[in-house]
């Protein structure tokens, strides 16, 4: 008997190797901690982390440094989004305006934009505003080339097909051309969601008065070696919610297609 | 009163008019319910020829005509088209691609996704409503294609090489499946193929081309009565227009026929 075609491994086996990598890490840790290989200076007991991350989530500090972070990052991705989506489509309408800009964009794209973090502290103060335009200076840049680069690289094929059903202007813009260009805009935005929460905790390592990269650069500047890895820890966690949160909204009903 | 589509000495030019028109002197007449191929050699000009009957390029002289009106812009309840390369919308689900073509031409959601649903099972599709494109087969794609051509009730339904793009075996029992249901819902149709059986099996009246400038060099009636069995391609008859296509369509046969 042959095979099913291509299905990929099953997921149980998937999941279990995921799970079984997660142990040898942590194993590894309690090992290294066990042995007195590592100097706890470096990395502390497994178990005074855990039971430090447990502490902090018991106090409302910690919860208002991770809802300012959260905060941070949803609201600079926010507004790198409406820029991003804004801009993206207005350089698409004409060829020569995505021709000039189309360079620009992807400059900014690859600059590493943390490089004049200072000049955001000057402009926003050490507060909530210099994360917030920092992140969404960040994450604009993925979104604007990417819905620029959809929406103006629309297949003729497509095109073809609306002229002759007799498609009229907006209908062209909104199921045709918006549809084309629906994945490298959604994925332009998923990268902005990445690029949005680095940059976030980034600047709250170099510069603040609160969050949770705060209390990490707080904690490892006074060698409260588990509390910063427990902040961090939450830090992780919390990232990482946010960011399956936002891929599953943002993900392509039609992904699960492609070949 | 039964429709007809007239080609009044039609010449199309691509770009600046200095160079030779892609097709010149055109004059055909097409009747409702009449199944039309059109044959000729690559770069003759017959998708060019379909895609001004679909009022989809501006004549550089003469015009076509529905009914005796002029057809200055496409209108799909009139000429409706299947592409030859897949044309569906990936981004939409089967039902929803049927149902464009109504919803562009001003009808409500509702109505166009029943009326696309019907569509889909006439061309035995029914089960594929909520799929995407993508997860059909090439064959079936071309189908939904038909479909969303049909939707709209077209007068004529013109179609590029519908099945160019897939294999030999799918390529005879879809188009031999496809050209019955219409020929039985009594479509008009101008269809363009390179297959010289196609063109002869299916047609009631051929249309054969020539290149450089584009010219209708021929029509030939096919007056087998339909159902036509598949004795009709084995029968002398047959054998004789295919050869006849054939030499017409060969290049050099045509330039010294000039
Ligand atoms: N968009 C276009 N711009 C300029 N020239 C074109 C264009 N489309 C077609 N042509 C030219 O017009 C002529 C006829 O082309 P057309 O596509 O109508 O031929 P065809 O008979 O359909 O060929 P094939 O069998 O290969 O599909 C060719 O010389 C071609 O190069
Ligand atoms: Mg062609």
């Amino acid at each position: 008997m042959r095979a099913a075609p291509a299905a990929g491994p099953r997921r149980s086996i998937v999941w279990g190797l995921r799970i079984l990598f997660l142990v040898v890490v942590f194993g590894g840790w309690a090992l290294a901690n066990a042995t007195g290989s590592i100097s706890p200076i470096i990395l502390p007991q497994l178990s005074a982390v855990l039971v430090q991350s447990v502490e902090l989530l018991g106090e409302a500090d910690v919860w208002i440094a991770l809802a300012i972070t959260a905060f941070e990052m949803i609201v600079g991705f926010g507004i790198a989004a409406v820029a991003g989506l804004l801009v993206g489509f207005v350089l698409s309408r004409k060829p020569l305006r995505s021709a000039i800009f189309e360079k620009l964009l992807a400059w900014g794209y690859i600059f590493p934009i943390s490089l004049v973090y200072p000049l955001f502290l000057i402009w926003a103060g050490v507060g909530l505003p210099s994360k917030i335009l920092f992140a969404a200076a960040s994450a604009f840049f993925p979104i604007a080339y990417n819905t620029m680069r959809g929406l103006s690289a629309v297949p003729a094929r497509y095109l073809k097909v609306g002229q002759a059903f007799g498609a009229s202007a907006q209908a062209t813009d909104w199921h045709i051309r918006a549809g084309a260009a629906r994945p490298m805009i959604l994925s332009g935005l998923r990268l902005g969601v990445s690029m949005a929460t680095v940059s976030v905790v980034l600047a709250e390592m170099l510069g603040a008065n609160a969050g949770l990269g705060f209390m990490a650069q707080q904690a490892s500047s006074q060698f409260q070696i588990p509390q910063a890895y427990a902040v961090i820890l939450i830090l992780v966690v919390m990232t990482s919610l946010l960011l399956w949160f936002m891929e599953t909204l943002l993900r392509d009903p039609n992904e699960r297609l492609k070949k | 009163m039964t429709s007809h589509l007239n080609v009044d000495n039609l010449e199309i030019r691509y770009g600046d008019t200095a160079v030779e028109p892609a097709i010149t002197g055109i004059n055909l007449e097409i009747m409702q319910g009449e199944f039309v191929t059109v044959i000729g050699p690559s770069g003759c000009g017959k998708s060019t020829l379909l895609h001004a009957m679909g009022g989809m390029l501006a004549p550089a002289s003469g015009g076509i005509y529905l009914d005796g009106t002029e057809l200055t812009r496409p209108d799909p309840r009139q000429a409706a088209f299947v592409f030859q390369d897949y044309s569906l919308f990936p981004w939409k689900k089967v039902v929803d691609n049927v149902a464009m073509g109504l919803r562009f031409a001003g009808e409500d959601k509702k109505t166009a996704l029943e009326k696309a649903a019907a569509e889909l099972a006439f061309v035995g599709l029914g089960d594929k409503a909520d799929k995407y494109p993508g997860e059909l087969s090439g064959g079936m794609q071309q189908r939904v294609a038909v479909a969303r051509a049909l939707a709209l009730k077209p007068k004529f339904l013109l179609m590029d090489e519908p099945f160019g793009a897939l294999d030999e075996q799918t390529r005879r029992s879809l188009g031999q499946e496809l050209t019955k249901i219409l020929h039985d819902a009594g479509q008009s149709v101008v269809l363009i193929t390179h297959s010289l059986e196609e063109a002869i099996f299916w047609a009631d009246r051929i249309i054969v081309m020539k290149a450089g400038p584009g010219e209708v060099s021929k029509e030939i009636i096919v007056d087998e009565p339909w159902p036509r069995s598949l004795e009709f391609m084995t029968s002398e008859r047959f054998e004789n227009l295919r050869a006849e296509l054939f030499h017409r369509i060969q290049p050099t046969t045509v330039s010294e026929a000039k």
